[in-house]
Formats: structure tokens, C-alpha cells, sequence
């Protein structure tokens, strides 16, 4: 490895990658979690609350860095992952990734220097929301500043969470598979890792704990070391990013300070190990973009040269759309997701409703998060604009489909609900099932980009995790019927403008 | 078929990429569209396929207005852009029958067609395999076999031989010629051996404007006179119109387009395509 090679390797990406519009956007997300993310239950939308009848939530300095750091610890790696993933992609495909190949310079410099840059990235990403911190402890809570440990060891806590993003990005962009499944498949594995942290109730698995990236097993101890002298056990009661209104009449009157992270070799070893484990990943990202480069080049060697006469079928616009949706979908997660939902009529309601369910739309989310914007994406918008009517016919057939795609997803549920004679509860998913594709379809041609929908359609499983009964009310099934009847005109809208 | 530009103007904020542009484009012709890398050509384009719509001016295709009702010429347009865009994980056949049934055809049609047009291209052997590892002619072509698809009555292909071997690029405008006996065909390239080939019409753009519009053999005489060749030790570095310069034993032999004589020794030689654009869009006119 040549030092100056992988500076320059790092200093092109991390400027090409600063120098965009994007990269101002996060930071300043970053900054507006950081202002949010002081707990208020009175607020619509509530970043942490840690036993709200006993305690009064937010009252002092000391929960703002707990609260970040809690929060931080699964939104700073997932959408940190989603900005820094793609730039090897994006060499490949501009051609300069073959250029650097002919120039002699080895996988391991230029590896090194995209995982730098990608660091440094996050690292400025947490570095805003550290001093956007300290900017809301001055604004909330002027005079009462928190001890320099109390203040900056939740933020440490979190930091190998980034680490492990950038790494986790580097890894799965060396990997020889399509674009499109190395970014759902990050995000729905940085996902699932979250929820088995987050619902696991033992902490003393090696692995989980190691892999932890959230910090949310230290988080939580830290925090249960303060609560447990006072109410007697650890916190039972706890929520991170739920909707306002849930605790508002809580009404809790104690006071309680935060001490930062409690000290723990333990936990402190289980930080280096998954560090020493992004290293590790880096490490083969170096061998894995070498082959993934050899059968790529034999790939298109392959293309040119093989004869196949195979009989080819021909399908009509409405069912292609179906099988453009499913195009890219892994056979694997598609077994998986068929697995879950015959699982689904089996298992108690309540369990499908709280977990089967939300995990089967997180496997099902390539297949919405291209709705709308698959053509923008491969750049055939415009060729797409001379065929009469097939934009609109194209989002028409993708919304229906997607449409039909997640009702059958939730016709266990929906069974089953109606079995118990919960009929409103059974419309508030299939209005559910209207809501998503149309949402999709917004975000998707809107922002021209998947991004935008998965984040957002994670969070939302976040909170189905959290509150199954969350979609149950007359207003959220109000919300999602309205919306989706002005998405779907303001989609149209656009199409037939075009 | 009639396809009538009235006073057609594309601007953008500080920029007028087409200015004031009127024609008629009849069928049975093939119009070939050239100008230098800014002139205006691919706005044009757009405008034509009814991408974009413009700024001021009116389009009509037999008497329909394209720009206050585009979708009214759609069905009739065969669309190359200049970056052939595919999915990249659909095959050449798939990708096709994608084409084919946006725009709305039948299904023995479509298929008859996708197979004719799979074999002219010699792409029938790799029709099953993933357009990912496909070179950049091979995208070319099945990018001209999308445009072709259901016999669109006006051809806009934006630099469809870019790209192809010479072999390839020979059967594309054959093709192309071929078919724009019955049908209005817009070629725009930089390769003017490809419009000399093929084309009766031309167009020629220059900073947004319609410089020229006749047939290659008007433009060729314009040129006549105005095309010397001598061999001289060294060049005048900035010198203007050199349209060739072969090293040889005896110096450098030099083909300039200059309105006068360019030095003493340079003798007239008669004119070609390629010297008369020069001509033209080097401004000796």
C-alpha cells in the first residue's frame, strides 16, 4: 500500500462527495436531529422517553447526549450507509474505476481510500451533531452544562457504529452483485442487526453484544445504573422515536441525571472487537472487488461471444410491470418472505401484527422502493416521454401492482382480523396497503431517487415494531386515505405534464 | 407527411440553444442534422420527439400541433437518444418486449418484429443474455431496434452510429436509409461520411441557428474554389479550415479550406462534404 496513492484516492472521493448538495442536506438532518432530539412527550414526535410516569422527561442537560446517542446510534450508521454507499459503483460505472485498473494501482490503495473517505464523512456527519448538541444544551439549558465525560461518552459510544458504516459500505459495494440489491440489502441487514440488539433482552451473547453498532445494550445499562436506585428495577417503559400524544398525560415528576457511560472494560472490548472487525472488512473488500472485477470482465466477454436460441416469451405492459418489480428481487429473501407469510396464518395475531408482518415488509422493500422511480434511475425517463401514455401507464401498473403486492403481504393479518370481527382494524391495513405504492410512487418520482422511500418506509416499520397498534386509528387510516388519493393526482399530475 | 418548424426558439436561462429555427421536413427523405458539440442539434432533437417543448414557435405534423398536444404524435415517434439508457438486468429480449409493449403492440406483431430486427442487428445470438454485459455498439443497436420497434412514421435518431464499428455503422445507415422511403428520418452525427452516405438533406446548426438547409450537393458547390492542397516544412500553428495533414518524406501535405489562397504554392482540388462543413461552420462564407 503507497500512502500518497490512497490520499489522493481519499481526497477525490471525499471532495467529490462534500462538494454535492447532499452531503449539506445531511448535515444539516444531522443538526435538526440534534434540536430534536431534546425529549419533550408533548411534542408530535418523540425522540426517547425513559419511563414517562416516573420521570420528567428532558428536564435537565444531561439527557440531550443520551438522547442522541440513542437515537444517533441506528439513524447515523443507516443513513450514513445510505449517503457514502455507491461511490465505487459510481467509478465503475463513469469508467474511472477501469481507468485507475490500467493504470497498475492496486485494489488495496484504492479500497483504503474510498473506506477513508467514507469515515470522514460520517465522521463530520457526527462531529455536526456533537456540536449541535452542545448548541441545545446552550439554548435549553443555559448554566447548567453536563461534566465533559458525561457530555462526550455517549457520543464515543456510538462513534464504532460509524466505523462499522463505512466499512459495511465498502464491503458490500465490493461485492459482485447488482447495485440495486447492495443497497436494500445494507440497509434491511443494518436494520435487522438494529432489532435483534434492540429486542434482545440478554446482553451477554458475544456476538450480539459486539455487533451492537447502535450501543444501544451500553446505552441501556448506563442508563438502568441510574434508574435502578431509584425506582427499585431496571426501565421497563422506554420508547425511541415514537409519535407524540402516546405519553403526553404521563405526567412524570421526578428528576433524574444522566451520568454519561458507565464505565465497562467489557463493553469497551466489545467496541474495539467490532472495530477490529471493520478492519477485517476492509480486508476482504480488497479481495472480494478483485474478483468481482474478473467474472464482471468474463461476464461481458461471455455476452458477446455465447450463442442461445432460448424460447422467449412475450408479456403485455401490465404484466412486464409485475415482472420489472420482482426483476431484481433475490430468490433467497423471496423464499424467505414466502416462508414468513405461510408462517403468518399460523401464528398468534398479536406476534404477526408486532413482528412477522413489519419484518416481511422490510424483506418486501425493493420491490415498493422502485416504484416511481426505476426510470429515473436507469435514465429512460425522457426516452420513455416519446411512447404515448407510458409513464402514466407504467406508474398506473406499478401502483397496482405494488398495491396487490402488499395486500397479499398483509391478507394474514387482515384474516385474521376479520375472524375476530375487528373489521376496522382489517380496513386500516388494506388502506395501508393503498397508502404505501402510492407514497412510493411520490417519493420515488419526486426525488428520482429509492433513498428517500426506504429511509422513510424503515422508520415507519420502526414504529409498527415499537406500536403494532400504531396504523389502528381512525385518524392514521384517515391520513394514510387522504394522502393517498393527493400522492397518486400529484404523481399523475407530473406523468401527463411530461 | 409533413413535419413543419415555425419559428421554433429554445431558450435557457442565459443561453438561446435554438434560435428561430423554420423548415419543413417531408417523408421519403433522410435529413441529416449536423452542427458542432453546442450548436443546438440535440435540443432540436428533443424538441422534435417532444422531450422538451419550446420556448416560442410551433410544430406541426400533419397539421396537428405537436408542442400544445404532444401525445398526439407519440405513437408515430421512433426516439434514439444520444446515450442509449437500458435496465441493465433485463435481456436483450426482455428489454425489447418491454419497448414493445409500452408502446402498446400487439403480441405476433411485436414478436415478428423483435426477431426481424434482432437478425438485421446480428444480435439474435445474444438476445437471452443481460444487457449488463453488453459493449456499447451492442447498446447502440438495441437502442435503434427500440426506436424501430412498431413502424414509427418519424425516425429521430440523436448520433445513432457512435460507437459501432465501421462494419455495424454501414448496416445502420443502410438501414436507416432503407427505411425512410416512407417515413420522415432525422439522423444528427458528427460523422459526416455517415450523412454523405446517406443523406439528400441537410441541416446544418451553428450557435442555435439554421446556417444551411439543402441538399449535400448544393453545399459541396459552395465550397468549390475554396479547397487547396500544398506540402509545406510546418504549419502555422492557429491556422484555420485545415481539414487534413498527412506527414510525408517531403514535408507535411496540407488540405485547407480558406476563401483565398492560403500560400503561393497551393493548387484548388475539388471539394468534399466534409470540407464544405468545415467551410460552413468555420464562418468563410
Amino acid at each position: 500500500m503507497k500512502p500518497y496513492i490512497i490520499y489522493h484516492v481519499f481526497k477525490a472521493d471525499f471532495l467529490e462527495r462534500t462538494r454535492r448538495f447532499s452531503f449539506m442536506a445531511l448535515c444539516a438532518a444531522v443538526m435538526f436531529l440534534a434540536f430534536f432530539s431534546v425529549p419533550d412527550v408533548k411534542a408530535p414526535f418523540v425522540s426517547v422517553c425513559i419511563e414517562p410516569y416516573i420521570f420528567r422527561q428532558g428536564s435537565n442537560a444531561t439527557w440531550i447526549p443520551v438522547a442522541i446517542s440513542l437515537c444517533g446510534g441506528i439513524l447515523f450508521p443507516i443513513v450514513g450507509f445510505g449517503f457514502v454507499k455507491g461511490n465505487i459503483s459510481m467509478d465503475r460505472n463513469s469508467g474511472f474505476l477501469y481507468a485507475c485498473q490500467s493504470m497498475n494501482m492496486k485494489n488495496s490503495n484504492y479500497i483504503v481510500g474510498k473506506f477513508l473517505s467514507h469515515l470522514l464523512m460520517l465522521t463530520i456527519m457526527w462531529f455536526v451533531a456533537i456540536v449541535s448538541a452542545a448548541v441545545m444544551l446552550v439554548l435549553k439549558f443555559p448554566g447548567h452544562m453536563p461534566g465533559f465525560y458525561e457530555y462526550i461518552s455517549p457520543f464515543m459510544g456510538i462513534y464504532p457504529g460509524i466505523v462499522f458504516a463505512a466499512a459495511f459500505a465498502v464491503i458490500l459495494e465490493s461485492l459482485p452483485l447488482h447495485d440495486r440489491f447492495k443497497n436494500a440489502a445494507g440497509i434491511t441487514t443494518l436494520f435487522i442487526m438494529f432489532l435483534i440488539s434492540y429486542s434482545a433482552s440478554d446482553y451477554s451473547g458475544p456476538l450480539i453484544r459486539i455487533m451492537d453498532y447502535s450501543n444501544y445494550g451500553w446505552n441501556m445499562e448506563s442508563i438502568n445504573s441510574v434508574v435502578n436506585p431509584v425506582i427499585g428495577h431496571d426501565v421497563w417503559e422506554t420508547g425511541i422515536l415514537v409519535p407524540g400524544g402516546m405519553f403526553s398525560e404521563s405526567g412524570g415528576t421526578q428528576e433524574i441525571f444522566f451520568h454519561g457511560l458507565l464505565w465497562d472494560s467489557s463493553y469497551f472490548a466489545d467496541k474495539l472487537f467490532l472495530i477490529a472487525i471493520c478492519l477485517i472488512l476492509v480486508a476482504v473488500a480488497v479481495m472480494a472487488l478483485e474478483r468481482a472485477e474478473r467474472e464482471r470482465k468474463n461476464k461481458t466477454e461471455q455476452g458477446r461471444g455465447q450463442m442461445r436460441f432460448a424460447h422467449s416469451h412475450y408479456l403485455g405492459h401490465f404484466m412486464f410491470e409485475l415482472k420489472m418489480l420482482f426483476r431484481d428481487f433475490p430468490k433467497a429473501v423471496f423464499i424467505l418472505t414466502a416462508g414468513l407469510w405461510v408462517y403468518s396464518f399460523f401464528a398468534p395475531l398479536q406476534y404477526v401484527q408486532g413482528y412477522v408482518w413489519v419484518i416481511t415488509l422490510v424483506f418486501a422493500m425493493p420491490v415498493f422502493s422502485q416504484i416511481g422511480c426505476r426510470e429515473h434511475e436507469y435514465n429512460m425517463a425522457e426516452y420513455f416521454t416519446t411512447i404515448q401514455f407510458s409513464l402514466i401507464k407504467q406508474a398506473l401498473y406499478s401502483y397496482l401492482w405494488g398495491v396487490f403486492v402488499l395486500l397479499m403481504i398483509s391478507i394474514p393479518v387482515v384474516l385474521k382480523l376479520i375472524w375476530l370481527h375487528e373489521y376496522f382494524s382489517a380496513l386500516c391495513y388494506v388502506v395501508f396497503s393503498l397508502f404505501i405504492p402510492a407514497a412510493a410512487s411520490f417519493l420515488g418520482e419526486y426525488s428520482k431517487t429509492r433513498r428517500t422511500f426506504e429511509t422513510l418506509f424503515l422508520l415507519l416499520c420502526f414504529l409498527l415494531i415499537n406500536i403494532p397498534s400504531f396504523l389502528l386509528n381512525v385518524y392514521a387510516a384517515a391520513i394514510m386515505g387522504t394522502g393517498m388519493v393527493i400522492l397518486l393526482l400529484a404523481v399523475f399530475e407530473k406523468k401527463a405534464r411530461a | 407527411m409533413e413535419l413543419v418548424l415555425e419559428n421554433v426558439t429554445k431558450k435557457y436561462k442565459d443561453k438561446t440553444a435554438v434560435c428561430n429555427i423554420s423548415t419543413e421536413l417531408a417523408s421519403g427523405q433522410l435529413i441529416g442534422l449536423i452542427g458542432k458539440n453546442g450548436a443546438g442539434k440535440t435540443t432540436l432533437m428533443k424538441m422534435l420527439a417532444t422531450i422538451i417543448k419550446p420556448t416560442s414557435g410551433q410544430i406541426f405534423f400533419d397539421g396537428e400541433n405537436t408542442v400544445r398536444n404532444p401525445n398526439s404524435v407519440r405513437n408515430t415517434i421512433g426516439y434514439l437518444p444520444q446515450e442509449v439508457s437500458v435496465y441493465p438486468n433485463l435481456t436483450a429480449y426482455e428489454y425489447l418486449n418491454y419497448v414493445a409493449a409500452l408502446k402498446g403492440m400487439k403480441k405476433r406483431e411485436a414478436i415478428h418484429q423483435i426477431r426481424q430486427f434482432l437478425l438485421a442487428f446480428h444480435l439474435e445470438d445474444v438476445k437471452d443474455k443481460k444487457l449488463d454485459g453488453f459493449s456499447g455498439g451492442m447498446k447502440q443497436r438495441i437502442g435503434i431496434i427500440g426506436a424501430l420497434l412498431n413502424s414509427p412514421k418519424i425516425i429521430i435518431a440523436d448520433e445513432p452510429t457512435t460507437g459501432l464499428d465501421p462494419e455495424e455503422r454501414i448496416t445502420v445507415r443502410n438501414m436507416l436509409s432503407e427505411l425512410a422511403k416512407e417515413r420522415i428520418m432525422i439522423l444528427s452525427t458528427h460523422i459526416v461520411s455517415d450523412i454523405e452516405a446517406v443523406a439528400s438533406r441537410i441541416l446544418m446548426l451553428k450557435d442555435g441557428s439554421l446556417i444551411f438547409d439543402n441538399t449535400p450537393h448544393k453545399l459541396i458547390a459552395k465550397a468549390e474554389g475554396c479547397v487547396w492542397e500544398y506540402t509545406s516544412d510546418s504549419v502555422q500553428s492557429g491556422a484555420r479550415g485545415i481539414s487534413s495533414m498527412v506527414q510525408t518524406k517531403d514535408g507535411i501535405h496540407v488540405r485547407q479550406v480558406s476563401r483565398h489562397k492560403p500560400i503561393g504554392r497551393a493548387v484548388p482540388v475539388s471539394s468534399t462534404l466534409e470540407d464544405a462543413c468545415l467551410f460552413a461552420l468555420e464562418g468563410e462564407e
